[in-house]
């Protein structure tokens, strides 16, 4: 390459006085053999575009070429310093000081964690391990690859809490498959104390905006607009969940990220090889360009076909360099089978009148607002999961005349005879089993629904009949709902909670819970029963979901959740597996949109049947995923990881 | 046995002596002002193998919460260190953590003495051996006292830490060369024998644009130093 070609190709390169080659106009090094690298005692370059901002408190200016340096000193020093009244201290506190900082001070070899004090978690070992690999020997950039319920993200939230908090990195953006958008946002803010910003319009955002946790779908990333927004930002650290998403070089994602400015990379996936051992070599060039020299190299010396390892001793070295996994075998955590019992109820005549004109309603309604957006799909699956929980909270909702007047007016007589049923039916079948569930075992129990209305009237059942009732909803204040926890793992009995009760929460002292109504999305399902099948559980765990025979809520129980083995499922595993749909609707929207547009039971259950099927593709498409990963990756079971 | 481990044992038992927890066979009781930092856990197993786990952490960091952060000694002139035989009492000395912001995490603890004119770095378990020899003692440290103790160690930090910084400096030199040498062989692979396209337009750009993250991330010019002081005395002969 010569001046001329560089000009013509209009890129800021000159060429090296030492070796020749292009370089970056300006760049203090050359790109090619290091010229002007600086080393200790040699002058200090230029500063160059990327920079760092000085330090947090840059409290002392520093001779010429020093780093800057900053202090924090601890408030109680000062003041405990300082105290006019000269206290005297007694020495054996200071020797417990003096020795707890000898355990405990970082060297060369251990590091300590500044976020494992600031957040309201406890990490497993591992996870920590996990995470100090990738801000120490990786630098900050790799792959974890932890095989699927390890808490991927937990490591990934330790590594962002700890660079946030050594105001190492700023701009931050984490890419995410648009399932798991709210649920990473919760698990920032609960987990770790991380703010997230979800711009309105992220196709506007510029450098100087761009400071902070920026969460979005890959797909929303991927648009053209939003693209280009992102790709002019300079990034401290992109995160990418699901990262297998990237693994083909020709995609669009793949191109996307690669092409993204950021300082430190972190990919989140169970399955770094799927299809090929190339998609290794693909995931890996993301993190760390050039770490297989290039393709022909790669293949040269790892691969013998798509699927097979040269040597795969090196390979795993090498990876080992770039990527951390932990087997489930590795961490130790067993924990005890899951027990599911589906009990289907048969509701009575008006009961089941009441389901079937609900379903009426919402049909008509659906086809008399088509066209007017999801707003009222969503509304009417509200209305439709609550004539399944109960009447009161269905009556809740229709007497609070949420649906459109047009539609109040033309189907005033069904409404009206809607919620005529609903005040008939006080007590339904479903309410009944559940008395009968609760009082059958003095057991703590853990019952799940969805709406206040329900909470309410279940508690007043379950009191009369002698059970001893805890609540646990969004309506009561956090001192309260501590309290709450409180007394019920030192009493017992039953525990009463509305989904705010289905994240975050540890009952792993209870081994049975009850799902009093279904929601439609199965991660939040997954969290349920994650509050009690959880490290720590030492009983055999007992998931019992009641459904009412004829009503959607039993085909969505029987023909979906029963045939992909939701409940069966390992912890995290839906995630991975809904993320392998193609479709790029969220399910329970989905599932919604299904109930309504189904014409009767059958199409429904036909339909359900698709839908199941789509996920079980998914799920077979994972597992084969996960068992290559494994063959690549992992030594034979049994032997210790290197 | 000079290691973190041994050190663990000796404030297990230094904690017994204080009754804030109990020995029995290889299993921990926790008083009560302890159980929190564990969970709410009262009795736990401690790793008596390992220093780096997560009980001796949690240990040390409800020592580090609940003890004093400053206290002022004497100790007899008999007993006076050799180490800080060179300084005039009454001496300051402080325990701190020197976190090097490298793109590597690199933490190290570092123990620093100051006195009227001089500053000067101090192993990390000085006074360790003298322990049984110090008495606590009324000495007082007014504001200014304070503020100029810690202007002064301000002031030598940087040269105290030269050759650590230069070390960390060197590595990061290094460690940009090798990942630009890299990304050349990586590019050059793609580029060999290819025709001036908009795909090779492509691809210089991307190169010339992990070039500038690379230096952005590993020039040695980024480093920077936040060190975190932990707790300190004040001593005299």
């Amino acid at each position: 390459m010569d001046e001329a070609l560089l000009n013509r190709l209009q890129l800021p390169y000159r060429l090296c006085a030492t070796c020749g080659k292009p370089t970056i106009t300006g760049a203090p090094y050359c790109m090619r053999c290091g010229e002007g690298t600086r080393s200790p005692g040699s002058q200090a370059p230029g500063p160059h575009p990327g920079a760092p901002e000085p330090a947090i408190v840059p409290l002392i200016e520093q001779p010429d070429g020093a780093p800057p340096i900053s202090w924090e000193i601890p408030e109680n020093l000062r003041h405990t310093a300082l105290l006019k009244r000269q206290k005297i201290i007694p020495s054996d506190g200071f020797e417990r000081r003096l020795a707890s900082f000898l355990v405990s001070a970082p060297t060369a070899d251990r590091i300590q964690l500044l976020s494992l004090g600031r957040i309201p978690i406890e990490p497993r070992p591992y996870q920590i391990d996990s995470a100090v690999s990738i801000l120490e020997s990786m630098r900050g950039s790799g792959i974890l690859a932890d095989e699927v319920g390890l808490g991927k993200t937990i490591e990934a939230g330790i590594v962002l809490k700890e660079m946030i908090l050594r105001d190492t990195i700023r701009r931050v953006l984490i890419l995410v498959p648009a399932s798991l958008v709210f649920q990473w946002k919760q698990e920032l803010e609960e987990k770790f104390d991380l703010v997230v910003q979800e711009p309105a319009s992220p196709d506007t955002l510029v450098e100087a905006e761009a400071d902070g946790i920026h969460l979005l779908s890959l797909a929303r990333a991927k648009s053209t607009k939003v693209q280009e927004a992102l790709l002019r930002i300079p990034w401290d650290l992109v995160l990418v969940d699901e990262a297998h998403a990237l693994k083909n070089h020709l995609t669009q994602s793949h191109r996307f990220v690669f092409s993204l400015k950021r300082k430190y990379t972190v990919l989140l996936t169970a399955t770094p090889v799927q299809n090929d051992l190339r998609e290794l070599y693909n995931l890996i060039n993301i993190v760390s360009p050039g770490f297989f020299r290039s393709i022909r190299w790669f293949r040269r010396k790892f691969m013998v076909d798509r699927f097979t390892v040269r040597e795969p001793e090196q390979l795993r070295a090498a990876c080992a360099r770039v990527m951390v996994r932990h087997r489930r075998a590795d961490t130790l955590i067993q924990l005890p089978p899951r027990k599911v019992n589906n009990c289907v109820v048969i509701p009575d005549e008006t009961e089941s009148e009441l389901f079937d004109l609900t379903m009426e309603l919402a049909r008509r309604t659906m086809s008399q607002l088509a066209g007017e957006g999801e707003h009222t799909a969503l509304l009417l699956s509200i209305l439709l999961k609550e004539s399944t929980s109960s009447p009161q909270a269905l009556l809740s909702t229709l007497e609070s005349a949420v649906l459109p007047r047009a539609v109040r007016e033309k189907e005033s007589l069904l409404l009206r005879r809607v919620i005529d049923l609903g005040r008939q039916v006080k007590v339904t079948a479903k309410m009944r089993e559940l008395v009968r569930q609760v009082m059958s075992d003095p057991e703590p129990i853990i019952v799940y629904t969805e709406y206040i209305e329900t909470l309410r009237t279940v508690r007043n059942l379950l009191t009369e009949a002698g059970a001893r009732v805890f609540v646990y909803s969004g309506q009561l204040r956090m001192r309260e709902k501590a309290e709450t926890l409180l007394a019920f793992r030192a009493q017992g009995g039953v525990l009463l909670s509305t989904e705010v009760g289905g994240q975050g929460l540890n009952l792993q002292h209870c081994h049975r819970m009850v799902n009093f109504d279904l929601p439609w999305n199965p991660m939040r399902l997954e969290q349920r029963i994650g509050r009690i099948h959880r490290f720590g559980q030492q009983e055999p765990v007992q998931i019992t979901n009641i459904t009412a025979a004829g009503t959607f809520e039993e085909v969505l129980m029987r023909v979906l959740l029963s045939k992909i083995r939701l409940f069966e499922l390992v912890i995290g595993e839906i995630d991975s597996i809904l993320a392998y749909l193609q479709d790029p609707v969220p399910l329970d929207q989905r599932i919604g949109r299904m109930i309504l547009e189904s014409p009767s039971m059958s199409v429904l259950t036909e339909r359900m049947e698709q839908l199941a099927e789509e996920i079980q593709a998914a799920q077979r498409a994972f597992t084969e995923d996960q068992l290559i990963s494994a063959k690549v990756l992992d030594l034979p079971a049994g032997t210790a990881p290197t | 046995m000079n290691t973190p481990l041994h050190y663990g044992k000796h404030l297990l038992s230094l904690l017994e002596s204080a009754g804030r927890l109990s020995l029995a066979d290889e299993q921990v009781n926790l008083g009560e002002t302890l159980q929190p930092w564990f969970m709410g856990e009262k009795a736990v197993t401690p790793p008596w193998s390992s220093p780096q786990a997560y009980f001796w952490q949690r240990l040390c960091r409800a020592v580090s919460e609940a003890e004093s952060a400053f206290f002022r000694f004497s100790l007899p002139a008999s007993r006076w260190p050799e180490v800080l035989s060179d300084l005039e009492p009454p001496v300051w000395i402080f325990w701190t953590v020197a976190h090097f912001e490298a793109p590597r995490l690199v933490e190290e603890a570092v123990a620093f003495a100051v006195d009227a004119t001089r500053v000067k770095g101090v192993p990390l378990d000085i006074l360790m051996n003298e322990i049984a020899l110090l008495n606590p003692e009324k000495l007082h440290v007014t504001e200014e006292q304070l503020q100029d103790v810690f202007a002064r160690l301000q002031a030598a930090t940087p040269e105290l830490l030269a050759p650590r910084t230069d070390a960390i400096r060197a590595e990061m030199a290094s460690t940009l060369k090798t990942e630009l040498e890299r990304i050349h062989v990586y590019y050059d692979s793609l580029l060999k024998r290819r025709a001036i396209t908009e795909e090779t337009r492509f691809l210089l750009q991307e190169r010339e644009q992990l070039i500038h993250e690379h230096h952005r991330r590993l020039s040695p010019r980024s480093l920077r130093i936040h060190m975190r002081m932990q707790f300190g005395l004040v001593l005299s002969r």
